[in-house]
């Protein structure tokens, strides 16, 4: 559905951030992109969503094709419209205006007033406490609720892929976990296709089909869900498992592979 | 001083303090979403004076269909400055940014100035002349048509901010440019938008000193006084523009007859403006009504 071939991103002309990245999302699944801190993965997302231009950012090589379309160069607006949504990380909701003005903004492209009342309907059911606060300016929410008015503002704007940028960013782990349902249940339930760009490995890893890990702008490993759970290096890594075992590998190899990833 | 002469300072006050009012509105929405701090909106009201002068006298177009035609055209005009001149330097060290909207003031100036010339024009309306008693004191048709139509006028745009889709694309954009992006706004246009608006609300106001006071390039040395309307009611907030144009109109002419009569000054209703400009820079630096951050503790 979203395919990236070897992109490359460059900011400010001279720093290579993306280097011939290159993955696919596929429709109706949960897509998951992992990595440290630095190694590409927002970058990654503003490339499709077209953000990175505002941040004199660009893709000089590669291209990035939705349903066979190329949009390496569209505006953002456009690609919203055809249905690419952000979330950006850090929630970035408009503080000074409403939950309710939230929410309108979300629909901004959208001009059939009986989609945009379905939609707010779907939003509101997901999201009831948005609803019980839907009169109070949006920078008075807690940081849980910020992050559910970002996705609920996102799916206002009618996405085919909901692009989910560090989701769990400054949250409880049990809102990380309702923040995992949510996920789960837009993907099952409204078909949603998402790509998730995560830190927290074990979330994007409980709810991907499929998963990337990069480092350093280019994709390092991929598998499904399941075999990157399994995989030994992203256990120990990312998952923080195996630790008592370190004495017995060979600490040399260990510090090898500890570099790829970290 | 008498009561009658206060209530009659009063009013007159509030007559252009509504027309500083609108000239500030224009400032505050072209500050809120591009963050371009305007020195030329003085001058954009006086291109609009003088279109509707244009119009009405060479084109003998009634009045109103004049008034309207202005609209439109300051808004075009205001969508190609944005297009043509400011969008080249988005992003650019707030000097620099400052020095061209003066020297698009200047500009604007030469031009109007070399196509009509420097006289004193008497822009034709269809307002009566007489005047009304209010209380006691008699107020012209002209000054109340000048309140009535700055009123209506800031009403629309309160609206319009407030309902509309674009209008809440425009605060979104003020409120995080990048979010409003990922939501499909394009923010360009809403940069050109603010500024075409900006455009069309001075070039009313300019119209509606023009009914008072007559056509020439005087008018642009209201711009001036945009900045202590918005520095008093908050550089990012259009109910202050909006109560701040009335509130500095006020002062200013009460300030200035008080002194003429009791201390025998003249020419204090420049200076009342601009004092009031520092106390509040000193008390209030985000003015009555502007955006102090959000902060969850």
């Amino acid at each position: 559905m979203l395919t990236i071939e070897n992109i490359e991103v460059v900011y400010d002309t001279y720093v290579l951030v993306l280097k011939g990245l290159s993955l696919q999302v596929k429709s109706g699944a949960v897509t998951a992109l992992l990595g440290a801190n630095g190694a590409g993965k927002s970058t990654t997302l503003k490339a499709v969503s077209g953000l990175l231009a505002s941040e004199e950012g660009e893709v000089t090589r590669g291209r990035i094709t939705f349903d066979g379309v190329d949009i390496t160069h569209m505006s953002p607006d456009r690609r919203v419209a055809s249905g690419l949504v952000q979330v950006m990380e850090g929630r970035r909701i408009f503080q000074d205006l409403t939950v309710e003005e939230n929410i309108r903004i979300g629909a901004f492209l959208e001009k059939d007033s009986r989609k945009i009342a379905s939609r707010r309907e779907l939003v509101y059911e997901y999201f009831p406490k948005l609803k019980e606060r839907h009169t109070q300016v949006a920078g008075y929410l807690s940081g849980g609720e910020q992050q559910m008015l970002a996705i609920g503002r996102a799916l206002m704007a009618g996405p085919r892929i909901m692009m989910l940028d560090e989701p769990s960013m400054g949250l409880s782990p049990l809102l990380v976990q309702e923040v995992c349902g949510i996920v789960r249940r837009l993907n099952r339930e409204e078909g949603l296709t998402i790509l998730l760009v995560e830190q927290n490995a074990s979330f994007a890893l409980a709810v991907a089909d499929q998963g990337y890990v990069m480092e350093d702008g280019k994709v390092v490993l991929e598998g499904s869900g399941a075999e990157l759970r399994g995989n030994q290096d992203v256990q120990e890594f990312y998952l923080g498992a195996g630790a008592s075992e370190r004495g017995r590998f060979s600490s040399v190899k260990w510090y090898r592979r500890k570099k790829r990833w970290v | 001083m008498s009561l009658d002469a206060l209530i009659s300072l009063c009013v007159s006050g509030i007559v252009v303090g509504s027309v500083y009012a609108m000239t500030a509105i224009g400032f505050v929405v072209i500050y809120k979403t591009t963050r371009v701090i305007n020195f030329a909106q003085g001058e954009l009201m006086m291109v609009g004076a003088y279109i509707c002068l244009f119009l009405t006298v060479d084109y003998k177009l009634p009045f109103w269909a004049a008034f309207l035609m202005t609209g439109i055209v300051c808004a075009l005009l205001g969508y190609v400055i944005e297009r043509v001149v400011l969008r080249r330097v988005i992003g650019d060290p707030i000097v620099s940014v400052i020095m061209i909207t003066l020297g698009l003031g200047i500009v604007l100036k030469a031009i109007v100035g070399a196509i009509f010339g420097v006289d004193v024009r008497v822009l034709p309306t269809p307002i009566p002349d007489g005047a009304v008693s209010i209380g006691g004191t008699p107020v012209s048709y002209h000054y109340l048509f000048s309140m009535a139509f700055s009123v209506l006028a800031m009403c629309a745009f309160a609206a319009f901010f407030r309902w509309s889709r674009l209008g809440l694309a425009m605060r979104a954009t003020s409120s995080d440019q990048q979010a409003a992006m990922a939501m499909g706004v394009n923010v360009g246009q809403i940069f050109a938008l603010s500024w075409a608006i900006a455009c069309v609300v001075s070039a009313v106001g300019g119209m509606l000193i023009a009914t008072i006071n007559g056509v020439n390039l005087g008018v642009s040395a209201f711009g001036l006084k945009v900045f202590p309307v918005v520095i008093l009611g908050g550089l990012d907030s259009i109910v202050g523009a909006a109560v701040g144009g009335v509130l500095i109109g006020v002062l200013e002419n009460v300030a200035d007859g008080v002194f003429k009569s009791v201390f025998d000054l003249d020419g204090f209703r420049d200076v009342a403006a601009f004092v009031v400009l520092v106390l509040v820079l000193m008390i209030r630096p985000y003015g009555l009504f502007g955006q102090h951050d959000i902060e969850r503790i």
